[in-house]
C-alpha cells in the first residue's frame, strides 16, 4: 500500500464519523524506486489531504522534512516535488495495520493489500 | 427489510463470492481482454486522474492509462491478489461498502460488476457508494449484462450460469468443446498472427465450431425467481407452496421463542427455504460465450467485408459455422424440451437435443464443477434502459450522459452533480 492509496483510504465501520485519516501500524516497510514524473505530483497534490499525508509518512518515519502545510508555488519547485514523490509512490507498506481513528478497529495489510471488508456487525 | 438483505447476502456469497474464489485461478489476461470502449474512457481521462476500478478483478484495467492514478478493489482475495501482482494498489472490500473518503476520484469503473447483486436495492446501493466517492463533475462507466442478447433473450433476468474451466489446458487430442475465452484466444492467435482479435469477448476456435456434435458440450443456463420477487408478499407471483412455507416458518418460532432468538431462528429457516427456491426452474443451454460468439457472429459478418479475401473467406466460414451451431441449440424458451435434456443428461442417456448425439459431459464431470450447483454465478441480467431509469430514479447525484449496448452488455456513463437539498 503506498501512501498516496493511504491517502483516500477511510474507515467505513457504521456509526463512525471521523474515520479518516487511518493510523498505519507498519510491520514490514519498503522504499521502492519509481521514475519520477514532476508533471504527475503536481497533478496529484491538489488531490491530497496534505496533513493526513504528512502525518503518515511521520508514523512511519519516512516524513524527513516535508512541510506540516503546502508551500506556494510548489509546481516548479524540483525539490519539493522530488519530496513528495518519494513519500506518495516510492514509500510502501507490505505488512501492518490500518487502525480507524474512531472505533480502533484494525484493518489487516498483508502483502501490501489492505483488507477493508467489514463483519456483518459492523455494517 | 433484514431478511431480504441476509437472504440476499447469503446468495451472493454462496454463488458470486464462493464462485469466484473457486475459479480465480482460471482468470488470465489472455481470457479477459479489455472492452474497447471500456479502454477508451480509460485514455481520454486526463493525465493525473484518480481512478476507481469497483470489483476490478485481476486488474486488467489497471494498467490501461499509465498518465492516472488507479485504485483497483474486489471482494475475491485470490484476484485481487493477482492484481497485486502485476503491481497494482489494490484492495479487498465489498461494493456496498467502499472505504475510500467522499469524491476523491475524478472517475470510477463499474464493469460487470452490479450484475451479481441480487437485489434491486443493493444494485441502487452499490451505485450511490460509488458516486459518493466520485467527484461533482466526475464521471462513472458502468457495464451490465443485457437480458437481450442480439439473436435471442434471456427469458427471465434471474439467472444462475455455470462455469467451465478451460477445456483446452488439457491435451490437444481430447474433443474440443466451444471454449472458454482465455483458450480460444491463445487458439486464434496461434492460427494466424495476421487476423486481428475483433472482439475482446469470447471467440469460438475454429477447431471447436467444425467439430461434430459429439463433441459440444452441453451448457445449461438455470433460470430462478427474482429475490425481489420472493419477497414480494403482496405479490401474486408468490407460488403457494412458498407462502405456505413462509406460515409454517414464521409462526411456531415467533409464538414459542418470541423476541430476537425466535426472529432469528425463524428467518434462518426462512433464508433456507428461500435458498431452495433458487435451485433451477428451468434449464437452457448454451453458456455466456455462445451469447459472445452469437455477436461476433454479426461482427464477424460486417467486417469480413474489409479484410483481405483470404481472411475475409476464413471468417466467413467460421461465421457460416457458428451460425449453424448456434441456431441447433435450443432456445431459451422451450423449458419443457429443455427439462426433458435435463432428465437426459443426468441420466446420460443417449440423444442430445432434437436428437444428436450425446454431448460431452465435461462440465458436470469435471472435478472443478463438483456437484452441479457449485460453480453456478449469479447474475441479475438487466432490460434495455433498467440501467438509466435506477440512475434516473434513485440516483439524484448521478446524470446520465450516455447509455448504449456493447456486445451483450448495457452501459452508461454518468456524471456525478451537486444535488442542493433544501
Amino acid at each position: 500500500m503506498k501512501l498516496l492509496t493511504h491517502n483516500m483510504l477511510t474507515s467505513h465501520v457504521k456509526g463512525v464519523t471521523k474515520g479518516y485519516p487511518l493510523l498505519i501500524k507498519a510491520t514490514e516497510v519498503k522504499v521502492n524506486e519509481v521514475e519520477f514524473n514532476p508533471q504527475f505530483v503536481n497533478r496529484m497534490i491538489p488531490k491530497l489531504e496534505w496533513s493526513a499525508l504528512v502525518q503518515a509518512a511521520d508514523g512511519l518515519g519516512q516524513r524527513q522534512d516535508l512541510p506540516s502545510e503546502l508551500i506556494p508555488d510548489y509546481e516548479k519547485n524540483e525539490e519539493f516535488l522530488k519530496k513528495v514523490h518519494r513519500v506518495l509512490l516510492e514509500v510502501e507498506v507490505i505488512e501492518g495495520s490500518l487502525q480507524c481513528p474512531e472505533s480502533g478497529r484494525e484493518f489487516p495489510i498483508s502483502r501490501g493489500i489492505p483488507n477493508m471488508l467489514l463483519s456483518e456487525d459492523e455494517v | 427489510m433484514l431478511m431480504m438483505e441476509a437472504a440476499a447476502s447469503r446468495l451472493e456469497r454462496d454463488h458470486v463470492h464462493n464462485v469466484y474464489d473457486k475459479i480465480a485461478p482460471y482468470f488470465n489476461d489472455s481470457r479477459y481482454k479489455a472492452w474497447p470502449k471500456v479502454r477508451q474512457f480509460l485514455l481520454d481521462l486526463p493525465a493525473g486522474s484518480v481512478v476507481a476500478d469497483v470489483g476490478c478483478g485481476n486488474g486488467k484495467y489497471l494498467s490501461i492509462n499509465k498518465e492516472a492514478f488507479m485504485l483497483g478493489c474486489d471482494v475475491c482475495r485470490p484476484l485481487v491478489v493477482s492484481a497485486r501482482i502485476q503491481g497494482h494498489e489494490v484492495q479487498i472490500c465489498d461494493g456496498l461498502h467502499l472505504p475510500y473518503r467522499d469524491g476523491c476520484f475524478d472517475a470510477v469503473l463499474s464493469i460487470a460488476v452490479i450484475h451479481h447483486l441480487s437485489t434491486k436495492e443493493r444494485r441502487i446501493r452499490a451505485i450511490k457508494e460509488m458516486a459518493r466517492t466520485l467527484r461533482v463533475g466526475g464521471r462513472i462507466m458502468i457495464y451490465v449484462w443485457a437480458m437481450e442478447q442480439t439473436r435471442r433473450k434471456f427469458e427471465k433476468q434471474d439467472i444462475f450460469v455455470p462455469w467451465n474451466p478451460n477445456p483446452h489446458s488439457a491435451n490437444r487430442d481430447r474433443p474440443r468443446r466451444r471454449g472458454t475465452t482465455q483458450s480460444v484466444s491463445e487458439a486464434m492467435d496461434d492460427a494466424d498472427k495476421q487476423r486481428k482479435v475483433r472482439s475482446t469477448s469470447s471467440m469460438l476456435d475454429e477447431e471447436d465450431v467444425s467439430c461434430s456434435t459429439q463433441q459440444r458440450t452441453h451448457r445449461l443456463w438455470f433460470f430462478s425467481r427474482s429475490l425481489d420477487s420472493v419477497f414480494d408478499f403482496g405479490s401474486l407471483a408468490i407460488s403457494r407452496s412458498l407462502s405456505r412455507d413462509f406460515s409454517t416458518l414464521s409462526s411456531p418460532a415467533g409464538e414459542n421463542e418470541g423476541t430476537k432468538g425466535g426472529q432469528h431462528g425463524a428467518g434462518q429457516g426462512l433464508i433456507k427455504q428461500v435458498s431452495s427456491f433458487f435451485s433451477p426452474s428451468s434449464m437452457i443451454s448454451s453458456e455466456e460465450d455462445v451469447f459472445d460468439s452469437v455477436t461476433d457472429l454479426h461482427r464477424g459478418r460486417k467486417d469480413a467485408g474489409g479484410d483481405a479475401a483470404a481472411d475475409s473467406t476464413a471468417k466467413q466460414s467460421v461465421s457460416v459455422s457458428l451460425a449453424q451451431e448456434c441456431s441447433s441449440l435450443a432456445l431459451p424458451d422451450l423449458i419443457h424440451h429443455q427439462k426433458e435434456h435435463l432428465i437426459q443428461a443426468r441420466d446420460e442417456d443417449d440423444g442430445g437435443p432434437q436428437g444428436k448425439e450425446p454431448p460431452q459431459q465435461e462440465s458436470t464431470r469435471s472435478p472443478e464443477a463438483g456437484t452441479e450447483g457449485s460453480c453456478l454465478r449469479y447474475y441479475h441480467v438487466f432490460r434495455e434502459g433498467e440501467l438509466a431509469e435506477l440512475i434516473e430514479k434513485h440516483v439524484d447525484e448521478l446524470h446520465v450522459k450516455h447509455a448504449y449496448f456493447d456486445h451483450a452488455n448495457w452501459c452508461v456513463v454518468a456524471e456525478k452533480i451537486q444535488v442542493w437539498k433544501i
